[in-house]
């Protein structure tokens, strides 16, 4: 998962996942338990209908896309 | 008329006696009175009298009336003076007293009074806080938080908020299931310390009752409150603080 170390980071310096859509923050673990640990973790269809993806998540997986961080 | 022989020898040693006495001589006015001019012609009737000598009248003069008692005896001052002080010293007592009474009072007060919000302001999810030197700051007013993510809310260093604070509650509610942290800035460095305070999730969107009460405050300049959605959903969440002084 090192890209998910590609991620940014929150500023408040606890190196947190940084979700800029909403200012909120997530741990990489968390996030992992979030999507699960799979090859398709960084693909935008596959994070865009995962059964725990809310509306926020889908505001930043949208952000993410245009940030050229999912594709 | 007989004829007076005058010799020319002793004509001239007058004239120049005379002459020798007029240089010399000095010519001073003391006490010279103020001029008055008289219109028309000057006659005994209407010339003005010297100042020095005109008369002056006093009209509605009153009686003056002696105190019958002319001798006052050093005994006597005495004694009213001990009784002045005696008197003064009976105020400043009574007074010293009532300030010392106040002081505790107000003692007993600030031991008492409990800055937790109780009532209908509460329930409006709107901190206000006026008991003494208090205050309530608003941190979050209904803000989202994705799922299993945290959110900071941090107050304003450059507000000083903070300064002089000695304590401070936090009130968090959520729709969802949540935990809320406490962070501390450090005085110095501005940076978010951790000081493990955890605040008891909530569900729950208005302020019911405190989740965390009152606690001491270490010397710094801003807090913050990180709340972490425990569900499965998105959260709206409360977070205010109470700051006393």
């Amino acid at each position: 998962m090192d890209e998910l170390d590609k991620l940014p980071r929150d500023p408040y310096g606890f190196g947190e996942i940084w979700l800029d859509a909403h200012e909120c923050s997530i741990t990489k673990e968390s996030f992992i338990k979030m999507f699960g640990e799979t090859d398709f973790l960084f693909k935008y269809v596959f994070l865009y209908n995962h059964e725990a993806t809310t509306p926020m998540w889908k505001d930043q997986f949208d952000a993410w896309k245009e940030q050229g961080i999912l594709n | 008329m007989a004829e007076t022989k005058i010799d020319l020898k002793d004509l001239e040693k007058a004239w120049k006696d005379v002459a020798d006495w007029t240089k010399d001589a000095k010519v001073e006015v003391t006490n010279q009175k103020e001029v008055q001019t008289v219109d028309g012609e000057v006659s005994i009737s209407n010339l003005p009298e010297p100042v020095d000598v005109q008369k002056v009248e006093m009209t509605n003069q009153k009686d003056v009336i002696f105190p019958d008692l002319q001798n006052v005896k050093d005994a006597d001052v005495k004694a009213e003076l001990e009784s002045i002080k005696g008197t003064q010293a009976e105020i400043i007592a009574a007074l010293k007293t009532t300030n010392e009474s106040l002081l505790e009072t107000n003692k007993k007060l600030e031991g008492t009074l409990d800055t937790k919000l109780t009532g209908s302001n509460l329930e409006d999810g709107i901190p206000t806080i006026n008991i003494g030197n208090s205050k309530g700051i608003v941190l979050a007013d209904k803000e989202q938080i994705m799922s299993g993510s945290s959110k900071t809310f941090a107050t304003l260093s450059r507000d000083n908020e903070l300064l002089g604070a000695k304590k401070i509650s936090f009130y968090v509610s959520s729709d969802q299931k949540c935990k809320a942290v406490a962070y501390f800035y450090s005085y110095v460095t501005d940076d978010l310390v951790r000081n493990n305070i955890e605040i008891t999730a909530e569900t729950s969107t208005t302020l019911a009752r405190p989740s965390f009460l009152t606690m001491e405050v270490p010397v710094t300049k801003r807090v913050a409150v990180i709340v972490t959605n425990l569900s499965d959903s998105d959260a709206v969440c409360n977070v205010n603080l109470g700051i006393s002084w």
